[in-house]
């Protein structure tokens, strides 16, 4: 009855929290056994395809799928007549922010297939279900789509000009959102007031998204349910958000979710494709899949980023800031996406504020909406950018001003002695020591070494920069996040959490947190996560905060089990329940040696062997819910080194140091995969990636032979440490690090690029920093210098 | 992908009379553009001549003077040859800078000729060697080969059938890779038999594969990277499109044709 | 306006709009060059036969000539390991062994195929062990959502087998067809250095 406790010991000191534990998943992905939304077959399944506007803008005047029904193996077509007729709801924005006079945002419905205007190219009108993937192809492609093309526009500083073609009736400027946040008056008086004021005109080029898994879905309607397979960030939001708009009880729709392969904020949404199919396969009575091509992909996944704001920094004489101001224009799209307007209004203002004591912050973005795939949230939503634009700044105002960046910043840091610190922008910091992981990282990455480094660079024919980015992210507040815990029959224990995974790795950080809270051994763990029909609550994952979520729900949920275990064990031990301590996966009764492990007591309540009482619980089974926790500030500070060949514009990162806080860690290994992943993706952002359209509103970079993807030799040699402060926030201490590399990487990596080019006369380069940008700009500094 | 008929000549004949029965019918060889190109829907093929069971159309073999490479022998075998390498060794590595790994593995010489992709790198080598290809019916100067964007000289019913490249005293390969596509933006290979001086452009010419004639003049004064420099290429004739401008790619040209005579001199 | 949906027309090739690539300017043919005189021709639907070694098993199947090695392996064959990420051979994620070398299996058609075929789930060894390149792929954390692994660790083992993992710069640039969105590529790296001394050693 009595197991020694060095064991639990030794086991935490194995799979406890802060292990750096491989993942429980991972010998079933490295098989290939993955099970990814397309791996998932049904009999009888038929297939659907889409058919897309080839327009980016125009008057539907008809859409005839007649040519379609006569082809092989085609089984119905479907328009946006017939979803209209079966009565749906519209696809919606479900975070609207105020207009500047705090009236609502003009937000326009949303069919999920277009019926009386098609607004972007890949709008889906119509879609064929067929025998074979192949048949449904053939037959879209036969039907006939009546569009009288109208004018398009596909720049939000192009949709903001008078008489520019009006997306909607309803907001004839195009103007979904203008946003305004700050005291106006103050800013302008301290902008007044400045000894040097720094303008930037900064570009967040858009992207697209690209995770390596097409957005796929098969449907069912089963035993008068909506059934449907699909990968999203979170089934229990998802399921509601769905029920919303097929005007169902959120009883009667089930979402699964298997393995998801890759997401980056994307597959949060609930897309119009899957209102056709649930539609289809209720009317047909057949399961109905559907997976997107790639070319497709490029043009009905949501894109990410898309801003160009003017940004300005006051500063005193001392080089104090005064004030921040950051105007300009972000593109929706043409539909609102869940979260449209959030990236670049609410997070730019938030996150802007970053490691410093910057006073006042303005933020004013006209939202507009354009011919354009719609915009939604992409790894970081808004805190990479609000970061950005402020490192950039600093650096230019260093520059401008003669004095060091390092120095810069130090400055103007917030210290660790002035927490509680309270920001202008609504947010109040717990914790952090932002100076020393500025002071850390500058000595990892051996800043007094550069001007030799630099100078063997020169001897090389190339130009060689550093750049700083010291970023402060505002996580998404952890909220109704379910921690279910459930002794299973078979001796396993199952955490059930509506945050998911889509290539984070939650199962083993949770299971890891469990095992610290509760002793009940690592390898019996399992996850629930994708099944909306075995969850009461769920916040699902966005906004860096799952570990922080799911974690303090799994943590109290934990104590629950324990407060129920001393009832129960009271009465397997014969002591009284006031007597029984809770130690290391022990119910001991206190002051002896007896007592019975948590997972001895279910073995108990399982085989029936024990006795107990009408009150008693009778099992161990816990359904909590984590009702709210603020959000945390994950920071750090980075350093890239880039070099630069003036003859080809070719830039390389050459290395990369990372020193982060992100509160406790739970898995050290997959904390560095996660930074790796958001690094790399803030360097697609600032070396390749752009997303371009023509006049027509045709997408030009619509495949990877034309869209640049970061690849295996774009990386840099990385050096990553952890220097924590704990968050007092929430019960783990966590901070969440999901979307900070992004943060870090944009300013490192940009300042370090304008740190190169300076030398050569360029001011202010843009995103993305591609070879022909470089040197175009390389050249037109040489033709200024010159004249 | 639009269904096609699909045949497996044994032999060069068969392949050739199965190519002239099938109007707009293509060889089918590596398919590691053609499939793409089908797979879009943009060429559709009625039929496809599967040249993977015609016997003797792959090896590489020194002839005399010359260095001659089968049809379907692939881009990895011509990559790692020790022939080539000792022969021409700016091929054996133009070769190996071919797409990524998986590519090389499958895809062919004679495919890459035969489609003239404006981007591929083969006919470079073709144009800057001098090469001669050689067909069921004929022998095709490269000069007279490529005729255009994806066009070339062969006849309906005529199948490459090796490609015989003179050996040359020197020559390389540099490449300015597109960043998205990973074909090459501007490729020169340059070579020098003799007094015979080419430098063949890929990737840059809005009519595809050429040759560089005001840089070849330079190196004839001198086969070094100095004597490019002040040359200027005219952007005149050169793509622009959202990677590089043709003045960007007249510029490229010069900076990865110094990089080919740098690279060609240390062979 | 009205017109047919059909890519073939200019509006949908701009649709896809692809510059500078191949495919762009490639020709486009006439569509009613494609069912033309069906009594003098093969019946392009007809099912042609495919022959195919897969992970040691033969495997016999009547196939749309259309048929991808990658579709005919995933669709056909219940070996849904290799993926399919972008279809035209610009991700790697379908990577699979072909005689030995690695090969996009969406780029192959697989009445092309004659020689075996190694897919991510015949790497293990026979009483299930993990190959040593899928051990350090857990080892080293190398990957995040998973989806491009396969392709990776086929193309990480065939890597090895060319002698193309001499250094990280050389490993980087023999695995820079396999896209990973998660960028897990510095894990990869260490990775295929680990398993690189265990299959030579």
């Amino acid at each position: 009855m009595n197991k020694p406790t060095d064991q639990t010991d030794l086991s935490l000191m194995k799979f406890g929290i802060g292990q750096p534990v491989s993942r429980n998943e991972d010998p079933i992905l490295v098989r290939g056994e993955g099970r990814y939304t397309d791996d998932v077959n049904f009999d009888g399944q038929l297939y659907a395809v889409f058919v897309r506007s080839p327009y980016a803008h125009g008057v539907i005047n008809g859409v005839d799928v007649a040519p379609a029904l006569e082809m092989p193996g085609v089984v119905a077509a479907y328009t946006g007549a017939d979803l209209v007729a079966a009565g749906y709801d519209t696809l919606k924005c479900v975070m609207p922010q105020k207009q500047r006079d705090g009236s609502a945002m003009i937000m326009p419905a949303r069919p999920a297939l277009a019926v009386d205007k098609v607004r972007f190219v890949g709008d889906p009108v119509a879609f064929v279900v067929a025998e074979t993937a192949a048949q449904a192809r053939d037959a879209a492609e036969a039907v006939a789509l009546d569009i009288d093309p109208l004018p398009a526009v596909t720049t939000p500083e192009e949709a903001d000009q008078p008489g520019a073609a009006a997306v909607y009736d309803e907001a004839p400027d195009n103007c979904a959102l203008d946003y305004h946040f700050g005291e106006t008056e103050k800013v302008d008086a301290a902008f007044a007031a400045a000894a040097h004021v720094t303008r930037l005109e900064i570009a967040n080029n858009r992207v697209v998204v690209n995770p390596l898994e097409p957005r796929s879905a098969v449907a069912r309607f089963e035993g008068g349910r909506y059934v449907l397979n699909v990968p999203t960030q979170g089934v229990f939001g998802f399921r509601n958000s769905l029920a919303g708009v097929l005007k169902a009880d959120t009883k009667q729709v089930h979402v699964i979710t298997g393995n998801v392969g890759g997401s980056f904020g994307m597959k949060a949404s609930v897309f119009p494709e899957y209102i056709g199919l649930l539609h289809a396969a209720k009317a047909l009575g057949k399961p109905v899949k559907w997976t997107d091509q790639r070319s497709e992909s490029f043009v009905s996944d949501h894109h990410g980023r898309d801003q160009n704001v003017t940004a300005e920094l006051a500063l005193d004489a001392k080089g104090k800031f005064l004030a921040v101001r950051i105007s300009g224009h972000s593109n929706m799209g043409a539909y609102l996406s869940p979260v449209a307007p959030l990236m670049s209004t609410l997070n730019i203002h938030k996150n802007g504020i970053g490691t410093y004591t910057t006073p006042l912050i303005q933020v004013d973005t006209r939202c507009m909406f354009t011919n354009t795939v719609p915009i939604s949230a992409y790894r970081g939503a808004g805190r990479p950018e609000g970061n950005y634009f402020m490192e950039r700044l600093i650096d230019e105002a260093a520059r401008e001003m003669g004095i060091d960046p390092v120095s810069l910043r130090k400055r103007n840091q917030i210290k660790p002695s002035q927490m509680p610190y309270k920001t202008p922008t609504d947010t109040v910091y717990d914790s952090g020591d932002f100076t020393a992981l500025l002071e850390r990282a500058v000595e990892a990455a051996d800043w007094k070494g550069f001007a030799q480094r630099k100078r063997e660079s020169r001897k090389k024919g190339l130009l060689r920069g550093r750049g700083i980015g010291c970023y402060l992210e505002v996580t998404a507040p952890p909220m109704n996040e379910m921690g279910g815990i459930r002794f299973d029959a078979d001796g396993g224990v199952t955490i059930i959490t509506g945050t998911l995974d889509y290539g984070q790795g939650h199962w083993t950080p949770f299971a890891q947190v469990l095992t610290t809270k509760l002793g009940v051994p690592f390898d019996k763990i399992r996850l629930i996560q994708g099944d909306s029909d075995k969850l009461i609550a769920g916040g699902g994952t966005g906004g860096s905060k799952s570990i922080m979520a799911s974690g303090a729900a799994i943590s109290e949920a934990a104590e629950k089990v324990i407060e129920k275990g001393k009832v129960i064990a009271s009465y397997a031990l014969e002591a009284g329940v006031e007597d029984i301590e809770f130690a290391a996966g022990r119910f001991i009764i206190a002051g002896t040696d007896r007592g019975i492990g948590v997972m001895e007591l279910a073995a108990k309540l399982r085989e029936g062997g024990l006795r107990l009482p009408e009150d008693a619980p009778k099992s161990l089974d816990v359904d909590h819910v984590h009702r709210l926790s603020p959000s945390a500030y994950p920071n750090g500070c980075h350093i890239a080194e880039v070099e630069i060949d003036p003859d080809t514009g070719v830039t390389k990162v050459v290395s990369y140091v990372m020193v982060n806080d992100f509160g406790t860690v739970v898995n050290p290994l997959l904390v560095e995969g996660q930074l790796h992943g958001g690094v790399m993706q803030g360097i697609g952002q600032a070396l390749m990636e752009f997303t371009e359209y023509d006049s027509d509103g045709q997408l030009v970079t619509g495949s990877f032979m034309d869209y640049a993807m970061p690849r295996a030799d774009d990386t840099p040699a990385f050096s990553f440490e952890s220097r924590p402060t704990p968050a007092k926030t929430n019960p783990l201490g966590a901070k969440g690090c999901g979307e900070a590399g992004c943060a870090g990487a944009l300013p490192s990596v940009m300042n370090a690029i304008n740190d190169a080019l300076a030398e050569v006369g360029v001011k202010h380069m843009n995103m993305p920093a591609t070879p022909r940008r470089v040197w175009e700009a390389i050249q037109a500094a040489k033709a200024s210098a010159a004249a | 992908m639009y269904a096609f008929s699909y045949h497996q000549p044994k032999t060069v004949r068969q392949a050739a009379s199965l190519l002239a029965k099938n109007e707009d019918g293509k060889i089918l060889a590596g398919g590691q553009t053609l499939l793409p190109t089908m797979k879009q829907r943009l060429a559709a093929p009625p039929a496809l001549i599967d040249l993977g069971k015609v016997e003797g159309l792959s090896g590489i073999e020194l002839k005399g003077r010359s260095l001659v490479i089968g049809a379907t022998t692939k881009h990895v075998q011509v990559a790692t040859s020790e022939i080539v390498k000792q022969a021409i060794p700016g091929l054996a590595e133009m070769a190996g800078m071919i797409g990524d790994p998986a590519v090389r593995n499958r895809g062919t010489i004679g495919g890459s000729v035969a489609n003239n992709d404006p981007a591929a790198d083969y006919p470079a080598a073709c144009l800057a060697l001098g090469a001669t290809i050689i067909t069921n019916t004929r022998k095709i100067p490269a000069e007279q080969f490529f005729t255009g964007l994806f066009e070339t000289a062969l006849e309906p019913g005529e199948v490459i059938v090796k490609i015989s490249f003179p050996i040359v005293s020197k020559a390389a390969y540099a490449k300015f890779r597109n960043p998205a596509s990973r074909y090459a933006m501007v490729g020169v290979f340059v070579a020098k038999r003799g007094s015979d001086i080419r430098v063949a452009v890929t990737g840059a010419g809005s009519n595809g594969v050429f040759r560089a004639t005001a840089l070849e003049e330079a190196l004839k004064k001198r086969f070094s990277p100095k004597s490019l420099e002040g040359v200027s290429v005219s952007a005149d004739g050169l793509n622009g499109d959202i990677h590089a401008s043709p003045e960007y790619r007249a510029h490229l040209i010069g900076v990865m044709a110094k990089r080919a005579v740098t690279a060609a001199i240390g062979k | 306006m009205t017109h047919s949906n059909d890519p073939r027309g200019a509006s949908r090739r701009d649709f896809f709009k692809i510059s500078a690539s191949a495919a762009a300017v490639a020709p486009v043919v006439a569509s009613t060059a494609l069912h033309a005189q069906p009594e003098q021709k093969p019946d392009p639907f007809a099912p042609v036969e495919v022959d195919l070694v897969v992970n040691g098993q033969r495997r016999r199947m009547a196939l749309d000539a259309r048929t991808t090695l990658l579709d005919a392996l995933r669709r056909h064959a219940g070996l849904t390991g290799a993926k399919k990420g972008c279809d035209h051979g610009q991700c790697g994620a379908c990577t699979v062994h072909v005689g030995g070398k690695r090969t996009l299996s969406c780029l192959t058609l697989a009445v092309m195929v004659r020689e075996p075929v190694t897919t991510i789930e015949g790497l293990a060894a026979t009483d299930g062990a993990l190959h040593p390149m899928q051990q350090a792929f857990i080892d080293h954390d190398a990957f995040q959502c998973g989806y491009c692994t396969p392709g990776q660790i086929m193309s990480a083992v065939a890597c090895v087998k060319e002698g193309h993992a001499g250094s990280a710069d050389e490993i980087r640039e023999y695995m820079s067809g396999n896209l990973c969105r998660c960028a897990a590529y510095p894990h990869i790296v260490t990775a295929i250095q680990q398993a690189k001394t265990q299959m030579e050693g």
